[in-house]
């Protein structure tokens, strides 16, 4: 298993930049071309408990160049949450006038023609 | 829900509490002023000219949803430009200040005395759909960029769990807000949560790589030089992610009928269901006011389903295309089924006749929960990211706008149809589930695990 072996050096944590770069090029060709003649995709290698660690830690750990790709961890603290509390006020602020509209109807003498429903998607 | 009927004594309250999902469907009187929720929805009251009732509705419920599918493509597109971050917190800003002019259009004396307090509301509620429809849009383009592909179904299933509590929070959140503060305050309250969610948003959420997209360049501290995981090679000649590139895309067309399935049905299954449970059942809605949240619970629950199943089955060594597939034609079938039993046991079509005494408020509602948490086990929206990753934005308001379009036919359509037969829902419920049917099988034949533009 060649790339088995060869893909842990490609990250090279503890390493100076400049080297990291030097030998990630000179060894990046050789890695692409064993994942390209190799007919099985790499994600399937490994029994079902690495199929498990690869969901919670995902094979793209490592993101493409260019990427703005944050760790899974990380991606759920500052965008996930975020993105689900906004979700949620958009739906809190149109629903709550399917109940206000109750008492607003009533004072403004609303009859049933103009009601505004908001709970639409 | 106990908590509901311990402060039902009062009689604005019990209104403000059966004001939840079911509540406009409630035909009778009290104290003297006609539910204003009464007969909008009621083809069997004759009194009311159905037609009209029903165009002014319609014209007066599509404020919020103009403003709304306006901004999706344009929201989407935006958030592949200059990103998701930047556009929803204009849409936070957008939406919140609306919500406080909703209020002050009400409030308005000037606007009172010049008979413009209608005009402004609808205005002011177009307002909250444009900021609110930049949202889904940002939020697909932020979870493309930022969430890593493996999880990147768990992270748009948990946001839309975050989406469908937003409406559950709102239902039970508003009649004792109402009760303490007045519509007034309800407003300016959800207004108001928009400051903190703005600061946490700003604080949170990731700032736009500058030169996204860009190559990495050499030397640069930190450029990952190489993957652990190589990608497929992209086919050479990927076209780019423009409007008629997109509706060129079979695998587009795919997710749009998914769309477009999928809103039809939620949209029918909000606006008339509790028209059909009152008016076909006869349900008590005080006592079924547990009901209305059961659906929105079932859903939530279904789309964080939805995210760990696909990226766990992706996980597993399933094709993405196979997961996409399997999952959303699932997620078509079980709604289809519930609603083939429903429309068999609410009514012959046509005839308006009886439902079966089979068919219990309870087994109603069960079956509208099964089917709702079902549909939104769909896999059509991480599809988006899936095809195209470089503007899952853009491609998300494509698809929303066919979908809100389609939502808004099948309120009208509903209205029109169980008019036509004469008050019973089974031809609504027949055609939703032949729609969710039909859904599923382009879906099926279309669908598409890879990436289909540059």
């Amino acid at each position: 298993m060649p790339f088995l072996r060869e893909a842990p050096s490609l990250r090279l944590p503890g390493q100076p930049p400049s080297l990291t770069l030097t030998i990630a090029r000179a060894r990046r060709a050789p890695a692409v071309a064993v994942a390209a003649t190799n007919p099985r995709p790499p994600q399937r290698r490994g029994g079902r408990r690495l199929h498990h660690h690869r969901f919670l830690h995902p094979p793209h750990a490592v993101p493409p160049a260019g990427s703005e790709e944050l760790p899974a961890g990380t991606a759920f603290t500052r965008v996930v949450t975020p993105a689900a509390l906004a979700l949620a006020l958009c739906n809190v602020d149109r629903i709550c006038l399917a109940v206000a509209i109750v008492p607003i109807a009533a004072e403004f003498g609303w009859g049933p023609a103009v009601q505004v429903r908001g709970e639409c998607v | 829900m106990q908590w509901r009927m311990d402060h039902s004594t009062r009689e604005d309250e019990e209104r403000e509490c059966a004001g939840a999902v079911l509540s406009h469907a409630r035909g009778e009187k009290r104290d003297g002023t006609q539910s204003i929720f009464s007969s909008l929805n009621h083809p069997h009251i004759t009194t009311l000219p159905f037609s009209h009732a029903s165009f002014t509705q319609g014209l007066v419920q599509s404020a919020f949803l103009w403003g709304y599918t306006a901004t999706q493509f344009a929201g989407g597109r935006l958030a592949d430009a200059i990103g998701g971050r930047t556009v929803l917190a204009a849409g936070i800003v957008a939406f919140s200040l609306a919500q406080a002019g909703t209020a002050a259009a009400l409030g308005s004396p000037a606007l009172a005395a010049a008979g413009l307090t209608l005009p402004a509301v609808l205005a002011a509620r177009a307002a909250v759909g444009l900021g609110e429809g930049v949202a889904l849009p940002s939020v697909t383009a932020l979870i493309t960029a930022h969430v890593p592909p493996g999880a990147r179904a768990t992270a748009l299933g948990a946001t839309f769990a975050g989406f469908h509590s937003g409406n559950l929070v709102g239902l039970l959140a508003s009649p004792p807000l109402l009760a303490a503060a007045g519509w007034r305050g309800l407003f300016y309250v959800g207004a108001g949560a928009g400051a903190p969610l703005l600061a946490a948003w700003l604080a949170l959420v990731p700032r736009r790589k500058a030169g996204k997209g860009a190559p990495a360049v050499p030397g640069v501290p930190g450029a990952p030089a190489a993957r652990a995981v190589p990608p497929p090679a992209p086919p050479p000649s990927l076209p780019p992610p423009t409007i008629p590139n997109f509706l060129r895309s079979r695998p587009v067309w795919a997710i749009i009928a998914a769309n477009v399935a999928n809103h039809w049905g939620y949209f029918v299954f909000l606006n008339w269901l509790p028209t059909f449970f009152s008016t076909v059942l006869g349900t008590d809605l005080r006592a079924s006011a547990a009901w209305s949240v059961a659906p929105w619970a079932a859903m939530a629950c279904g789309a964080a389903g939805s995210g760990l199943v696909g990226d766990w089955a992706v996980a597993g060594g399933v094709a993405v295309r196979d997961v996409r597939r399997r999952v959303q034609v699932a997620a078509f079938g079980v709604p289809a089924v519930a609603l083939g039993v429903l429309a068999w046991l609410g009514g012959g079509v046509g005839g308006g006749a009886a439902p079966s005494r089979l068919l219990t408020p309870p087994l109603a509602c069960a079956l509208v929960t099964l089917a709702l948490g079902a549909a939104s086990l769909g896999q059509f929206v991480t599809n988006m990211g899936d095809v195209c990753p470089s503007a899952a934005g853009s491609l998300f308001g494509l698809c929303n706008t066919f979908g809100c379009a389609a939502g808004g036919a099948g309120v009208a359509g509903a209205g029109a149809l169980v008019q036509a037969s004469g008050g019973s829902f089974s031809g609504v419920f027949a055609v939703t589930a032949g729609l969710y049917l039909l859904g599923a099988a382009i879906f099926w034949g279309w669908a598409e695990g890879e990436a289909q533009f540059a």
